[in-house]
């Protein structure tokens, strides 16, 4: 029962003469850990958005593109009737040339044709869709388009626009042919490349015009369930041998792969961050033993084993480690749940000297706590603490006792 | 004829100095008996508190055998070494080194509580051992609030409460004033001798030694009974 008395002593007690020592390692990680859990929690969420807000609006979970006889209807019905499929939609995807009759403005565009019963139903595509004024393109001769763009071209509901698209020609491989529509609505969406180029239609003669080639059929999952896609693609292939199917990853590659560059430059900085605090640890780890020298050698001196001293300074490094990391989750999660609050404080100061609000203070941050992440960083850091006390303490073990006090 | 307790073999002891060696101790011999009180003097540096070092398995011999009632302190493993200085060895430094954070009572506790002694037993043990050096009133203390000779006392008490029978001072008086000096120097002896316990003892007081059954002088590497 020595063993704990004397670890907390060491660690805690108001009649340990290092006691300051201890506190302000205590202070340091609580800090540190409390640093942790808000970026992670920051990163977590603006990830989690980001992924949603792209999974939402760029693309299908799936997408079909076959070479068949079959008329288009025919194909979207099979594809309906697989299981675990919400939804298809047979659309194009393609760089188009768009100008406004009313004034003669033009810009280029990205023309998605889709049926217009995505417009009807409830999917991911609407989610994230605003329709700002007008309704829905219905029939073969209406498109709604981004506010953004309606702005560039200087057009509202009811205008004339003419689109021009390159199709299969006779003499030539791709030929211009123009389509005329009338502006049912505009929209706009969360992500700015959207609402800057994006036309939507359901003209049926503009489908059949491009040829199946250039069409792909968009897939909605149940449930959504986009990591979970195996079996679907694996039915589609089925029917389509000829067909291609491409997952959601592999269509937004361009996003996914800067998520996952962002990820592992979160994890990298994060590292850093183990680094330093790794760093710190170790000259605490050094600093508790070293004050305590002497201490050691006379515990030696009457009669302590070495496993014993061992004991009292891995037990007094769990006690302060075990402090230090509660008072780190703890204010952690309070700072990561009032993260906006704090950040409305700053902003509030800087709007006094400034006259300006700062974006990024002003940005609704929401945050994700994962308490398995915490739970990892945190036993990372305990046994860190403890393997650093651990090889610190044995190698001053391993030294004779006398060799200790002559060293005071 | 009593019983040797602790016998030096041609101990020596060198410590590596730059790119040559110090010989401080060289095959040396020499027993102490038990219930004996032995005085060891020299000139500084001539190695007297290695030599204590070495009795009380501080440090290890370069060479040759300390030998415990028989028993070679340089053959034993952590576990037996420990179980030694807990159980035969108190120690009585020239610097009252006492743990800081512990009060007079739990410092002299310490060594019986890693015995195995129960706390109740412990504190009764030592209790009893500060009142015989009349520091009952200042269990409670800190080391800083103690004086030297009050300190002193305290490493006594705390060299006694296992029982262990040889007791090794490292100039136990040497930074004490003139009254500390006689008290503890009263003490010591005297309880040593009460308890029938051995005294293994270096100083730089004459007078001191002189009241020890045999004194030695450590020169040129070696002892010499005077």
């Amino acid at each position: 029962m020595v063993t704990p008395k004397i670890a907390y002593r060491y660690a805690f007690s108001k009649s340990n003469r290092h006691r300051s020592a201890s506190l302000i390692i205590v202070f340091g990680l609580a800090i540190g850990m409390m640093a942790l859990i808000t970026l992670l929690a920051l990163m977590n969420s603006l990830q989690s958005d980001l992924l949603d807000q792209v999974k939402s609006i760029e693309s299908f979970h799936l997408q079909l593109s076959v070479t068949s006889n079959e008329n288009i209807g025919e194909i979207t019905q099979k594809i309906a009737l697989l299981e675990g499929v919400a939804g298809v939609y047979p659309h194009v995807n393609t760089q188009v040339m768009v100008g406004s009759l009313r004034n003669g403005e033009s810009s280029t565009g990205r023309l998605r044709v889709v049926d217009e019963t995505i417009w009807l139903e409830e999917n991911p595509f609407m989610d994230h869709l605003f329709l700002v004024d007008g309704h829905p393109p219905k029939g073969e001769e209406e498109v709604a388009l981004s506010s953004t763009m309606a702005y560039k071209l200087g057009t509202r509901v009811g205008d004339e626009l003419q689109i021009t698209i390159l199709v299969p020609g006779r003499t030539a491989p791709l030929a211009p042919v123009n389509f005329s529509f009338r502006v049912s609505g505009l929209f706009t969406t969360s992500l700015s490349e959207f609402n800057e180029s994006t036309l939507i239609t359901s003209s049926q003669p503009l489908l059949e015009r491009i040829g199946l080639q250039r069409i792909a059929f968009g897939l909605y999952l149940e449930g959504r369930a986009i990591n979970n896609s195996k079996g679907v693609i694996a039915d589609l292939k089925e029917l389509f041998p000829q067909g291609e199917v491409k997952s959601w990853q592999q269509l937004n590659s361009a996003f996914y792969s800067a998520l996952t560059l962002e990820k592992a430059m979160m994890y990298l900085f994060l590292s850093f961050m183990f680094l330093i605090l790794g760093v710190n640890m170790k000259s605490a780890a050094s600093r508790l033993l070293f004050v305590k020298q002497r201490e050691l050698a006379i515990l030696r001196a009457v009669g302590a084993p070495k496993k014993s001293s061992l004991k009292i300074f891995i037990l007094q490094s769990l006690l302060i480690t075990s402090l230090g990391l509660a008072l780190g989750v703890a204010s952690g999660v309070l700072l990561s749940t009032h993260i906006g609050r704090v950040f409305s404080f700053f902003n509030r100061v800087q709007y006094l000297f400034t006259r300006r609000n700062n974006p990024l203070l002003t940005y609704p941050f929401t945050i994700t706590i994962v308490p398995l992440e915490i739970a990892i960083v945190a036993l990372v850091i305990l046994l860190l603490s403890l393997l650093f006390t651990y090889f610190g303490c044995r190698s001053l073990l391993k030294r004779e006792p006398m060799e200790l006090l002559n060293h005071e | 004829m009593s019983e040797v307790l602790l016998r030096f073999e041609n101990v020596s002891k060198i410590y590596p100095s730059g790119s040559s060696h110090l010989t401080i101790l060289e095959e040396l011999n020499f027993s102490i008996e038990a219930m004996s009180s032995v005085a060891v003097v020299g000139k500084s540096g001539s190695g007297k508190s290695t030599l204590l070092n070495l009795a009380g398995a501080l440090d290890r011999p370069t060479s040759g055998r300390v030998l415990f009632k028989g028993d070679d302190i340089g053959k034993m493993g952590d576990k037996e070494l420990s179980l030694y200085r807990n159980r035969h060895i108190g120690f009585v430094f020239q610097s009252h080194i006492l743990l800081e954070d512990f009060s007079a009572l739990e410092n002299i506790s310490i060594p019986a509580l890693i015995m195995g002694e129960s706390a109740r037993v412990a504190k009764k043990r030592a209790y009893e051992l500060l009142e015989r050096v009349g520091l009952r009133g200042r269990a409670h203390h800190k080391p800083q609030k103690l004086s030297g000779g009050e300190r002193q006392r305290v490493a006594i008490c705390r060299a006694l409460i296992n029982g262990a029978q040889l007791i090794i001072a490292d100039e136990p008086t040497g930074s004490l004033d003139e009254a500390s000096k006689e008290e503890v120097e009263h003490l010591l002896l005297e309880m040593v001798k009460e308890e029938k316990r051995t005294l293994l003892m270096v100083t730089h007081e004459q007078a001191l030694a002189q009241k020890c059954d045999h004194l030695y002088l450590l020169q040129n590497r070696g002892l010499t009974l005077v």
